[in-house]
């Protein structure tokens, strides 16, 4: 079985998947990536979002940034 | 691997003298060359392609009554097409055959009691059994098929059914065959038990009246042998890109992918950053996804990072910064 990507009429991302109702449209095409809400234009993938939520980069904590370092420092270790 | 056996009929050994006598091999070779210029036709051995099988037992199924069967003690009747026995007295049916000295031969019919009571079969030569005594294991109301080889001690003239029980249990009889082995097969190629009950089984009621193509073995054996190559070229699912959503992109040098093996187990391999916290990566199709919650762990840039795979297929971003290049390989059964 081959997986599709499952749009809209309007082209919006809905799903993969490997059957669709016929009010949806099944598309043999390259995945999408880095898209909030992936829109096929007719030849390829582009942001359907009408509101992209401001990205918000969440920094490592100070215990992520610790925890990071010990293990740097581990794989060091084990290397050696 | 299926496990095949092929019956062979072997062939006699015929070897023509048709040329000078050739050198003879070194002793502790792997044999004598032998005479040159002989025609040797043994070590052939030919594949039987076609079984024509036949029931020895005439009315095996009491379809014609009592129809060549022979009630010795007069106190057994066909009921709706089966031989019943209602009485304590012991009883003796036969039927007439020609039984061969040495030969095995196949013996099935089904069986049933309405309470506990025996029966044996037996080969016999007038009033001389020439077999062992068979016993029957009689399923209470259900109709059960017992089978079993009997080979002859001696030269035979016919089928021996005996109650061997004094209760007064209602014991009814169907479908008898009777298959002689040796002769079908040829002397110590004769099929196992369980073998004829399988080639049997093809048939309604494992029964057949006169004369049956009991199986072509080729056609067996080419359909096994397409069983095994189907089994043995059987390629694994190729690996699946999802789309990302979200955000989320594939790190460099990496690509996000997974795919579900034969025995239902999905693989995944996640390397993504740069989504939205907390927000769905990508969804698994349907097929691909766990039937609970799960609960993965990951590395984000050294620091522990978590999934969570929902059964709606979802895999949500959970702990981790989403600066941080998020690792996941997993695998979970869809089960």
């Amino acid at each position: 079985m081959k997986l599709y990507r499952i749009t809209n009429q309007e082209g919006l991302f809905l799903r993969d998947d490997f059957t669709w109702e016929e009010h949806e449209i099944g598309l043999d095409v390259v995945p999408a990536q880095g898209l909030y809400q992936p829109k096929w234009n007719g030849t390829e993938w582009v942001e359907g979002a009408t509101e992209i939520p401001k990205q918000q980069p969440s920094e490592p904590s100070i215990e992520e940034r610790l925890q990071a370092l010990e293990q740097l420092e581990l794989e060091r270790m084990l290397e050696l | 691997m299926h496990k095949v056996t092929v019956i062979t009929k072997k062939t006699e050994v015929i070897t023509l003298k048709t040329g000078p006598r050739g050198p003879q091999g070194i002793k502790g070779d792997k044999g004598d060359k032998g005479d040159q210029g002989d025609v040797n036709l043994t070590q052939l051995n030919t594949k039987v392609d076609k079984l024509f099988a036949t029931n020895l037992i005439t009315n095996g199924d009491f379809s014609n009554g009592t129809t060549g069967w022979v009630d010795i003690s007069n106190t057994v009747s066909v009921i709706d097409g089966r031989l019943v026995i209602n009485t304590s007295a012991g009883i003796a049916v036969q039927q007439m055959l020609n039984i061969i000295n040495a030969n095995k031969y196949y013996t099935a019919f089904k069986v049933k009691s309405d309470g506990i009571a025996s029966v044996v079969i037996s080969f016999r030569n007038g009033v001389t059994n020439v077999s062992p005594l068979i016993p029957t294991n009689i399923a209470l109301n259900n109709f059960q098929i017992q089978s079993q080889i009997i080979t002859a001690t001696n030269v035979g003239d016919r089928l021996n059914i005996a109650r061997n029980s004094t209760t007064s249990n209602i014991v009814e009889l169907d479908d008898f065959i009777i298959i002689n082995l040796t002769s079908l097969f040829g002397a110590g190629n004769e099929p196992t038990k369980e073998q004829m009950d399988y080639l049997l089984s093809v048939y309604p009621n494992s029964w057949f009246n006169g004369t049956q193509e009991l199986i072509n073995y080729k056609q067996l054996l080419d359909y096994v042998i397409d069983l095994d190559n189907a089994k043995a070229n059987k390629t694994q699912e190729a690996w699946i890109t999802p789309t990302l959503l979200n955000g989320w992109v594939n790190n460099a040098g990496n690509t996000s992918r997974y795919k579900k093996d034969a025995m239902g187990v999905v693989w995944v391999e996640l390397f993504v950053n740069a989504g939205t916290t907390s927000s769905v990566i990508f969804q698994l199709p349907v097929g691909y996804r766990p039937t609970q919650s799960l609960f993965i762990t990951g590395n984000a840039s050294g620091a522990t990072a978590q999934i969570i795979l929902a059964p709606g297929g979802n895999i949500n971003h959970s702990a981790g910064a989403n600066t941080s290049l998020h690792r996941y390989v997993f695998s979970f059964r869809t089960d």
